[in-house]
Order: C-alpha cells, then sequence, then structure tokens
C-alpha cells in the first residue's frame, strides 16, 4: 500500500468515513509496518483527548473495530454490505450533509415528502425518536425511519423555499437565540448560538 | 446522588449572578466552530456582561443588567424580558430528567464537577454540564442527542475569577449602540396555542406581538426548565408565501407548517433545541383537523 493512499485511508477512518476494506487495510498495515503504527497511535491520542468525556462511552475504537472485523468474513473488493446498512450509511450522510449546507441556512423543503408531516404528527412520541437509554446501537432500524422523518430528502426535485421563506427563517433563529439570552445567564451558549448563525 | 446533582445546578444558578469572570471559550455546532472572550463584571447594582467573537467576523456584545447596550449587529433588538429559562428550580427538573453526578475533571485548568441530565423520554435532548468545584460556574456543556451525536459544545479554555476588569468593559467602536423595539405583550389567544404540548413545558413568559415589517409575528417562548423552544405565528400573503419546511442548524430544528384557517393563510414555525419529531408534533398539533383529535 502506497504511503499516501495509506495516509488517506487514516484520514479516512479517523473522520469516521472509511469503508470495511480500507479500515482493514489500516488496522493491517498498524501491525506491519511501526511508521504506520505510531501514525495511528498519534491519531488515536490526538482523536482521545478530543473526545474524552463520558458521552461518547469508554470503547477503545481500535480493539474495538479489530474485534468486530475478526468476526466477519473477509470482504472483497466487491462484496456489498447489507442493503439496510448501505441505506443507513447514505441517509446518515445525507443528514449530515444537509446540516452542512444549513450552515450558509440554504434549506430545503418537504413538500416531496407527501404525508409525512402527517405521519409525524400523529405517531406517538416514543415510536418517533428513539428512547434515549436505549443504547446506541439499537435504535438503528428506527433511525432509519427518523432520518426520512427528518424531512431532508436526497432526491434532486426537492425544491428550495422562497427567499422571504428563508430569511424568515435566519430571523426566527436569530430571535429565539437572542431571547436565550439574560442577565447573568449560567451559560453564554445563546450568545454563542446567535453568533454561529454569522459564521462564515 | 440526585440531590447532590441538584445541588451543583443550584449553584450554577447562583453563582452566574455572583461571580466576576474573565474567560476565553469555544462554541461547537454541526458545520461551525467559533471561538470568544467573555467578560462578566458582577457589582452591588451593576451587572456588566462584555462578549467578543475571537475569530471570523468580530462580533460583539455589551449588556448591562440583562438589557443589551451595544451589539455589532446593531438596529433593533426585542426588548427582552426575564425569560425563565435559567435552572431556578432544580428539583422540578427531576422529573423530566435523570441527574447525575458523574465525577471531577479539568477544565480550563481548574477542578470541575460534571453532571449529566439526561432525558425521561424522547422529547429532550441530553446534557452535561461541567462545573467548577470551587464556585459553581458552568465552565463546559454539552448538549447528546438519542444517538449520542455531539449536537453542540461549549468550552472555556481560559478562565480567571475576580479579574482586573476595568478596561474590558469598554465597548470595542464597532459596537453599535442598540434601539429597543417595545414588544407588545399579548393576551393570550387559544388559537395561537399547539393542542399538543410535550410534558413538562410550559409558557416561558407571556406571547409576544412583533412588528416585522408591514406584518405582525406573534412569538411564544416554551420551556421544561432547560430546553427552549419558540413558536412563531405570521399571516401569508401574495408577497410572503411559504411551504412547509424543515430545518436543522446543528443543535436548532426549525419546523414550519402552513395553518389554512377561516382568517386566512398563516405559517407557523416551531424554532428550538428539542428533538426534530417533537417540533413537528407541536407545530402539527397546530392544524386544525390535527388539533381536533390530539388530547
Amino acid at each position: 500500500m502506497r504511503s499516501e493512499s495509506l495516509q488517506e485511508s487514516l484520514s479516512a477512518v479517523m473522520d469516521g468515513e472509511a469503508g470495511d476494506l480500507e479500515l482493514r487495510r489500516v488496522l493491517q498495515a498498524t501491525e506491519q509496518e511501526p511508521a504506520v503504527r505510531d501514525t495511528w497511535e498519534r491519531y488515536q491520542i490526538a482523536r482521545a483527548a478530543m473526545h474524552k468525556e463520558p458521552w461518547q462511552g469508554k470503547v477503545d475504537l481500535s480493539a474495538g473495530i479489530a474485534a468486530a472485523l475478526a468476526n466477519e468474513p473477509t470482504p472483497t473488493a466487491s462484496s456489498q454490505p447489507s442493503a439496510l446498512w448501505q441505506n443507513m450509511g447514505k441517509l446518515a450522510v445525507a443528514a449530515s450533509v444537509t446540516l452542512a449546507v444549513l450552515v450558509g441556512v440554504k434549506m430545503v423543503n418537504q413538500e416531496n415528502v407527501p404525508g409525512e408531516p402527517a405521519i409525524v404528527a400523529e405517531r406517538p412520541a416514543q415510536e418517533a425518536a428513539p428512547a434515549p437509554s436505549t443504547p446506541a446501537a439499537a435504535p438503528a432500524v428506527r433511525q432509519s425511519g427518523s432520518a426520512v422523518l427528518a424531512g431532508f430528502p436526497a432526491t434532486s426535485d426537492a425544491t428550495a423555499p422562497s427567499d422571504w421563506h428563508e430569511k424568515r427563517i435566519s430571523n426566527y433563529l436569530r430571535q429565539h437565540a437572542e431571547q436565550g439570552t439574560q442577565a447573568a445567564a449560567p451559560s453564554p451558549v445563546p450568545y454563542a448560538r446567535a453568533a454561529s448563525l454569522d459564521d462564515k | 446522588m440526585a440531590g447532590e446533582a441538584q445541588n451543583w445546578l443550584s449553584r450554577m444558578t447562583e453563582a452566574a449572578g455572583k461571580q466576576s469572570f474573565h474567560g476565553a471559550f469555544v462554541y461547537e455546532r454541526t458545520g461551525s466552530f467559533t471561538t470568544h472572550e467573555i467578560w462578566r463584571q458582577v457589582g452591588d447594582d451593576v451587572t456588566t456582561e462584555r462578549l467578543v467573537q475571537t475569530d471570523g467576523e468580530y462580533q460583539e456584545w455589551l449588556r448591562r443588567n440583562g438589557k443589551l447596550i451595544c451589539a455589532t449587529t446593531g438596529g433593533p433588538v426585542i426588548a427582552s424580558q426575564e425569560a425563565s429559562q435559567t435552572i431556578n428550580r432544580p428539583e422540578l427538573l427531576e422529573e423530566w430528567y435523570e441527574l447525575q453526578v458523574l465525577g471531577a475533571t479539568r477544565v480550563a485548568s481548574r477542578p470541575v464537577t460534571v453532571v449529566a441530565v439526561k432525558p425521561r423520554d424522547a422529547h429532550r435532548y441530553a446534557y452535561e454540564f461541567y462545573l467548577d468545584s470551587d464556585t459553581g460556574l458552568l465552565l463546559k456543556s454539552l448538549m447528546v442527542n438519542e444517538r449520542q451525536a455531539l449536537l453542540e459544545r461549549f468550552q472555556f479554555a481560559t478562565f480567571e475569577l475576580n479579574p482586573t476588569l476595568a478596561d474590558a468593559m469598554a465597548p470595542g467602536k464597532g459596537c453599535l449602540e442598540v434601539t429597543d423595539t417595545e414588544a407588545e405583550a399579548m393576551v393570550a389567544d387559544s388559537q395561537w396555542q399547539p393542542a399538543w404540548l410535550p410534558p413538562g413545558f410550559t409558557e416561558g413568559r407571556q406571547a409576544q406581538l412583533l412588528n416585522e415589517g408591514d406584518g405582525q409575528i406573534i412569538s411564544q417562548v416554551y420551556t421544561d426548565g432547560l430546553a427552549r423552544f419558540t413558536l412563531f405565528i405570521e399571516p401569508l400573503s401574495e408577497e410572503h408565501q411559504a411551504e412547509d419546511l424543515r430545518a436543522q442548524l446543528g443543535p436548532t430544528v426549525a419546523v414550519s407548517r402552513k395553518l389554512n384557517l377561516t382568517e386566512g393563510l398563516f405559517l407557523a414555525t416551531v424554532v428550538g433545541e428539542i428533538p426534530p419529531a417533537t417540533a413537528e408534533r407541536i407545530v402539527g398539533s397546530l392544524l386544525p383537523e390535527q388539533g381536533a383529535q390530539t388530547p
């Protein structure tokens, strides 16, 4: 494996964007090449430093992935994950892409998802979102549902909201954030939220 | 343990009104990472707070006793009434969140106590508060969704208690004087109240009527003591057209629905730090046919 492409794979792994095959390559390389292992460890330390917080659990990433992969048949370049998994990945990516797009408060409306609003409105709350106490892995199936419900259709025929509506939403976001600021609030988070609306 | 966590949250709210400090913090949400500096001076009668964004575009706010004095955005702002958003009564939070002291660590070189606030239902997010072990001041907070994804991070990098603030409290020249537009308080009108609210959420203060260009917007804040959302309603017209929409900006969701009422077409929008499905349901319960069915 060329070192540039290995570097790229390493980055992809660290960003959570690597496919199974790529991940396996990196893990193999870390076992065989000391230099790669050092880089991997540095990334791990940096990552741990960034994310050493209780909300993330205490799973050793490398060990966890290696163990998970050990129980799977070796993937070949042509092998595909299950259809469900593939879809979920896409939905997840689609959602995060939308979030990124929203930074410029560019929005996609959901008039092309017929019936969805009604379904959401009528859905019992417990079904609409996974219970917070369930382990992270459990809500996966529902998650695919809620990603659809998230109303960010990845289809290209989604239309943009009117200029007026888009401006209004920005306005609302700002007002909502500013209303949260107050005398000696315990946290300046609402200020920061308001400021981040202008972050370019 | 819950009692201990409650005590810490009480201390957090009290400390905010008592302590002078200066610090630099980061704010991170999906798609945005910004750095800021804050000075808070608590005097006998006057509390002054100055905030500056230290990266990207220059932004500044100066508040005196909660009233916005100047801001880089300038222009009119809504005279903010005291929103009952603070955790004044942590014992009430306990009904909707599970409170727990997780342990101790360090933030901005200071020992902190970590309090986890976990929702008891799917209508709110989880939080982690990192409170200065000495004063109770909030030095870091995280908001996490039900899939354990981080929605928002606020975290001090440097922090100094009781600093010398003399010069630092003067606004910069980019901080433009702010004119208040008085929002009219509004008599409660059940027509504009959602038929369904997530349990525990109550009106944060009286509804307001805001003048916005040629039209008026009704705005109403709801809070469970920690999470907060605002409902905006305004008439639609030929020039002001909108479709149903849902947008997510970091921890904040915005859901718009058109309301076809006998009085005409209106746009209802819920904006807040609540799960999208919950926001959908709230705004959906304003629809005439939905409202009638909802218990």
